[in-house]
């Protein structure tokens, strides 16, 4: 019928609609699938009800012991602190300490006794560290008077008053059978907050009341009385601390308002909170997955975690479940799940802009008042403004505190967004804190002494911490020098323990490191050239001079325009960043600024080879031209070959070798054939031609006929220099020729000829193969990875690879690390580059490396937890797309979508059915590439796999927990020779310049480059990879052999061969003719043993003068 | 000390160098499957070779223990340079036509480190055979002479890189001769 037809026409056309259909589809069924992860996981976390219960017993008991606590009031400040036995307990008075007072400290009974924080809210979680639950205390109204707020008078009756809590704990709890530890705790590390920190113990009694076994300590909390000041005089723009001073007007003291007004709000807050949690069902389930993924990225509500916790992420929770859009519309509804509460909170975090507008709220209960976001208020500070309490609760938060969050709530949100990939783990269940990998830069700044003396008076009231001080001016100074070259700066203190013993008044000194964290901006992070203003803004001039000093300069750049800039010097071993870092700490904090400041990456980075160019030493990292200039050499031998006048033209000449894909260990240096990469593969195709011979030899033999007159062209009447060669890859086709040129500038390329008959042939193969099918759909995967594979991934890798600017200089260290482990020799370059890769397209929890360090922690990193036996590697090889085009992209595009995905996965599942402890297949890398995940890893060995496995898992270990230190790094580059059953020691062969690598102890000026090749090449290859090579043809069934593929890396040129015998081989055996391994009869018996001696025999004595020393395990 | 296994007899040699025991396992060639008048072997077919055995190390050798019996050639394993376990003809699996090289077997059925050598008479296999055994039968340790016509370390290293680098001549008439033959081939099929 009509309306068929037309239903029919309008199903073929997919329209936008669909397409959002299709979308919301695809992701309810994740968020289906990610509902069902949550409550697996709120299963797990919930705290055990036997420790519950425990908890709940000392808790009771706590309570009574305070109710036995007797008063005392109306004491001096002298009769105060005389008090206490100063041995035993001291008050814990803020800085400045009184002298003298004009008001009296007393204790009387609390007003009230409630449990605050995640307990109270019961959305506590257990956790292997430990959780703490808080006890608010608050102290009587008629204690304080109404302008104790100033001057940390309030805070003075407070400290007393904590003091005496403390003193009368100590034996009441005795007496009471609950056996505690009791120590001062800055609660959230804020200095004006000193609360008690009790600690079960555990003891032989069974009278005694332990909690320990919980892992759970007690804050006990004494909370000032709610409103009793007039919080409009602690607004954050006032100020509290009158001190004399110069200026005409003090400046606000935010950070000390409100401190003292939440020190009000304890008990409040948690009212409110609970009121959602009634109304919400699944409030506490969030706030959980908010806990959860906040503790993961190493944020929490303490001033050194960013201010940010799960007290602040419910309450922003509840402020959006009461509005929160630009016109008070609700971002979350009551009947939300804890998913939707979750993401959307996330997807507010990460596209509203609280630090230029705000988000305003109210906590009183049941009045109603809508939450509206604010645009242009411009506080310059994060803020969620509680209307109703005066507070900005993000109080504790700093400019760049807010940053991070942003970032992870944006990272989060893409996470979220994502239907292919299955995002739990990373959302919630990874660790994302490790600075090396959280950061591209990391630096270590100890403070010179003289600096604490420059933190005067009017910045003690205004920051309270030389901490919170010193980390605005270094951001000031970092944001202001490093402006574009850094998306995100992050700035901590060394962690100093926020508890001290009740004899002390405070804890430990400031903080003498600080350690700066950079996100880099790609683009710009290497840019030579710092610019400033036009010359002709005389007032911006003099800022940015008097901001760069003598480095500011006045250049006409090319558009015309003469502007202030600085010009930088790249170098290859230190970023850019640092140089520039050093400059303005050392002319905005301290003259000696930069030899305090320690950038730990840079022994790391010096792994990096330097290539024996001129000028080298000055180039940074990120520098391709050696890879540009072998790039045109390749470009205009394709065109010389394309232009030929043969009796079949060539179609195409295919690029297929790591440097021409920017992913070599070496950098390409013209003439320079020790280089183990010299020789770049490329594949020929010829016009398409019927007259192909319908067998592998013939063909092979026509094909070579074919490069023979190519050869002969170049030969005569070009400046290329060619020669044939035989070629092994693949087994047991003996025909294949290769093309060797040799380039006037100074580069060899291998070129085999490829033509439409080739893949036919070994299919039929394939077919026609009978009991070794197997063994022929090997070969045919070695085909097609050598003919078809290489050059797919060569032009998906470049692709990459100048997209990803990091990703080369990463990839060639990662090469560098296999390499000085010996594993290099091990694994096919497509393989580990692919391994390379996967930080850079699929970084999640961290995100897009964007230094050296950052990519190559990443990698080892990912190759530790990569648990390849159950989870395949699926990597989505597209550059990443903005991510705001969702809707563009999802048609136009070559991402991964969920059938691809499945389909790729479905092959892992076949191949681990068949093989399910990863005897045969180990590494499963599938990409739209290469669907069948195994093009790259068929060769590999269970040995081999499960060491690159291990050896990363301690790499990583002993960076995480020793930081990147020389001493660390070299343990990292050296082999542990140990584990082999034997080592060779070869003789030494210097094939460092030779293979294009700069010394280095060189005296820069004083190295000569190659200018032309040798005329015998093959005496400048290395012997030993031969070697290795010959051993393996005829050793390899029963050894596994492992060299440093580039002997020229190792200092003075020694290098090793290390071997191990595969257990099977080491069995007895009975004697077969096909045993394949050396063997000697063992008396007495029918049966054979291997013959290690006569097999290290031969060793050495094909070796020759190769062989120094064979050492053996004992 | 066992001196048979199998129906092979063993013969302990003695490595050039440090003079270390290898064991080598031989016996009688004997080919099963020709069904045409079958002609008496020549042959000795052994076992555990060590590396880099060629017809000048077993010409020398039997010239060490068996003089006068003479070796027509000598045909190795074609796993003994192989990564792999088996050997395939991939010609055959393409191709219909009868390309294989004919007369004496191409090595390609022998399993690794084993190989065939072929006398020139009876009388020289007898005597060989004959002096082996008795070698064996008294566990006598013979020098096995690798040394005296390998060449080994750097300048047998730099031999293996040059002997993949092809001479366009031989390359020439190699490709011009195969070709002949499969066209050869190819007419006869039609």
């Amino acid at each position: 019928s009509e309306e068929g037809r037309q239903n029919k026409r309008q199903k073929t056309q997919l329209t936008a609609q669909d397409i959002q259909v299709a979308r919301e589809t695809a992701e309810l069924f994740k968020s289906n699938i990610f509902k069902l992860q949550i409550d697996e996981l709120i299963k797990e976390v919930k705290l055990k009800e036997s420790h519950s219960q425990l908890i709940e017993k000392a808790l009771h008991r706590l309570h009574h012991i305070i109710t036995l606590i007797p008063s005392k009031t109306d004491l001096t400040l002298s009769e105060a602190e005389s008090y206490f036995n100063s041995k035993k307990v001291v008050i814990p008075f803020p800085d400045p300490k009184p002298t003298k007072a004009n008001y009296k400290f007393s204790y009387l009974p609390p007003e009230d006794v409630n449990l605050v924080g995640s307990f109270g809210l019961k959305t506590a979680i257990s956790q292997k560290s430990g959780s703490s639950i808080d006890i608010a205390l608050t102290m009587p109204r008629e204690l304080f008077q109404a302008k104790d707020y100033l001057n940390y008078r309030a805070l003075y009756k407070r400290a007393f008053y904590l003091a005496y809590l403390a003193d009368n704990l100590i034996p009441l709890s005795k007496k009471n059978d609950l056996p505690l530890k009791i120590s001062y705790h800055f609660l959230n590390e804020d200095i004006l907050c000193p609360v008690l920190k009790l600690e079960s113990i555990e003891t032989d009694n069974e009278n005694h009341l332990s909690f320990n076994k919980t892992k759970c300590s007690i804050n006990l909390i004494v909370s000032l009385p709610f409103n009793v000041f007039d919080s409009k005089k602690i607004l954050p723009d006032k100020n509290c601390i009158r001190i004399q001073s110069d200026t005409e007007e003090l400046p606000p003291t935010p950070i000390y308002n409100s401190s003292i007004l939440s020190q009000t709000a304890y008990d409040y807050y948690l009212k409110y909170l609970y009121a959602t949690k009634k109304s919400t069902d699944a409030f506490k389930d969030a706030c959980i997955l908010g806990k959860l993924w906040l503790k993961q990225r190493g944020m929490g509500s303490s001033f050194n975690q960013g201010g940010f916790g799960h007290f602040e992420f419910a309450t922003l929770m509840c402020a959006l479940l009461n509005g929160g859009g630009v016109n008070g519309n609700k971002i979350l509804l009551h009947g939300f799940s804890s998913y939707q509460l979750f993401k959307g909170t996330i997807k507010y975090l990460s596209s509203m802009d609280l630090c230029s507008g705000y988000l305003s709220f109210s906590s009183a209960i049941g009045e109603n008042v809508s939450s509206k976001y604010i645009s242009d208020a411009d506080f310059g500070v994060p803020t969620i403004f509680d209307k109703n309490l005066r507070l900005n609760i993000l109080w504790k938060m700093t400019t760049f505190s807010y940053g991070m969050l942003r970032k992870h709530a944006t990272d989060t949100f893409q996470l979220l967004k994502d239907v292919v990939y299955d995002r739990f783990d990373p959302i919630l269940l990874h660790r994302a804190d490790f600075d090396l990998m959280r950061y591209d830069l990391v630096l270590n700044l100890t403070i010179p002494e003289d600096l604490y003396d420059s933190f005067n008076a009017l910045e003690k009231i205004t920051f309270l911490t030389f901490e919170n001080f010193l980390k605005h001016k270094l951001y000031l100074i970092l944001q202001n020098g490093l402006g574009d070259r850094v998306t995100h700066i992050n700035i901590k203190n060394e962690k100093i323990s926020p508890s001290f013993s009740l004899y002390k008044r405070k804890s430990a000194n400031s903080s003498s490191v600080f350690v700066l964290g950079l996100i880099l901006n790609p683009e710009e992070c290497d840019k030579l050239v710092t610019k400033g203003p036009s010359s002709e803004d005389e007032e911006a001039g003099r800022r940015f001079r008097s901001f760069w000093g003598p480095l500011a300069s006045l250049r006409k750049f090319k558009d015309g325009n003469i502007q202030h800039c600085v010009v930088w010097n790249p170098s290859q071993g230190t970023p850019m960043i640092i140089n520039i870092i050093q400059h303005i700490l050392n002319h905005h904090l301290h003259e000696e600024a930069s030899q305090h400041l320690s950038f730990d990456a840079q022994s790391l980075l010096s792994n990096l080879p330097i290539p024996l160019l001129p000028s080298a030493h000055s180039q940074s990292v990120l520098t391709l031209s050696s890879f540009t200039n072998l790039h045109k050499s390749f470009d205009s031998l394709s065109k010389y070959l394309t232009s030929l006048d043969l009796p079949l033209n060539v179609k195409s000449l295919l690029p297929a070798s790591p440097a021409l894909r920017f992913t070599s260990l070496l950098q390409p240096v013209p003439f320079c054939v020790s280089n183990p990469d010299f020789w770049n593969d490329a594949v020929l195709q010829f016009e398409t031609s019927s007259r192909w011979p319908d067998e592998i030899n013939a063909l092979e033999k026509t094909k070579a006929a074919f490069l023979m007159k190519i050869k002969e062209h170049l030969d005569m009447k070009s400046s290329y220099s060619t020669f044939l060669s035989k070629d092994e890859s693949i087994p047991f086709n003996e025909s294949i020729i290769l093309l060797n040129v040799l380039t006037p500038e100074g580069y060899g390329f291998k070129i085999r000829a490829l033509t439409e008959r080739d893949e036919v042939l070994y299919l039929r193969a394939v077919q026609n193969a009978e009991k070794h099918k197997s063994i022929l759909q090997d070969v045919y995967l070695k085909f097609n990875s050598k003919y078809f594979g290489s050059l797919k991934h060569t032009r998906t890798i470049s692709t990459l690879a100048h997209h990803f600017q990091f990703y080369s200089p990463t990839v060639r260290l990662f090469k560098r690390w296999l390499d000085s482990q010996l594993l290099l020799c091990h694994f096919p370059d497509e393989l580990i580059e692919l391994i390379a890769m996967k930080p850079f397209v699929d970084p999640a929890p961290y995100s897009t490396p964007h230094s050296v360090t950052n990519g190559f922690l990443q990698i080892l990193s990912f190759l530790a937890s990569w648990n390849w036996k159950d989870d395949p590697l699926i990597l989505d090889l597209t550059k990443q797309v903005d991510q705001e085009d969702d809707n563009i992209n999802l048609k136009h595009t070559d991402k991964i979508n969920v059938q691809s995905y499945q389909l790729i996965e479905s092959n892992f599942r076949k191949i681990r059915q068949a093989d399910p402890s990863g005897v045969k297949t180990q590494f499963f890398i599938g990409s739209k590439d290469d669907p069948s995940g195994i093009l790259w890893s068929s060769d590999l060995t269970l040995p081999i796999s499960t060491r690159l496995t291990s050896l990363a898992h301690l790499a990583v270990q002993l960076i995480k927990k020793e930081g990147l230190n020389e001493s660390n790094v070299n343990l990292l580059f050296t082999p542990a020779l140990n584990d082999y059953d034997f080592v060779i020691k070869v003789k030494t062969y210097d094939l460092a310049t030779s293979s294009g690598i700069m010394p280095s102890n060189a005296f820069k000026n004083l190295i000569g480059v190659e200018t032309s090749f040798p005329d015998d090449l093959t005496s400048k290859y290395d012997l030993v990879q031969a070697f290795v090579h010959d051993l393996n043809r005829k050793f390899g069934n029963a050894i596994i052999f492992s060299t440093h593929n580039f002997t020229g890396l190792q200092q003075n040129g020694s290098n090793v061969i290390a071997g191990i015998f595969i257990p099977s081989s080491l069995a007895k055996k009975k004697f077969k003719v096909n045993l394949d391994v050396n063997i000697k009869p063992i008396a007495e018996t029918d049966e054979f043993i291997i013959n290690k001696e006569a097999i290290f025999s031969q060793i050495k004595f094909l070796g020759g003068d190769l062989v120094q020393s064979v050492k053996m395990k004992k | 000390m066992k001196k048979e296994v199998k129906g092979f007899h063993i013969l302990p040699l003695r490595l050039p160098g440090d003079g270390v025991i290898h064991y080598l396992f031989f016996k009688k060639h004997e080919t099963k499957n020709s069904g045409e008048a079958k002609e008496e072997s020549k042959a000795i077919f052994f076992c555990n070779l060590p590396v880099n055995t060629t017809i000048e190390v077993f010409k020398k050798f039997m010239g060490n223990v068996a003089l006068g019996s003479t070796i027509e050639s000598y045909v190795p394993s074609l796993l003994n340079e192989s990564l792999e376990d088996v050997w395939i003809d991939l010609g055959k699996l393409t191709s219909e036509l009868d390309l294989s090289e004919t007369g004496s077997e191409n090595g390609g059925k022998l399993p690794k480190n084993c190989g065939i050598v072929n006398f020139i008479d009876r009388s020289s296999l007898q005597l060989a055979l004959s002096s082996l055994k008795k070698l064996s039968k008294n566990s006598s340790i013979v020098d096995w002479p690798l040394d005296k016509v390998s060449p080994t370390g750097s300048a047998y290293l730099i031999s293996k890189y040059k002997s993949l680098i092809v001479n366009p001549n031989d390359l020439t008439n190699e490709v011009a001769r195969y070709l002949e033959d499969f066209d050869a081939a190819e007419k006869k099929s039609v």
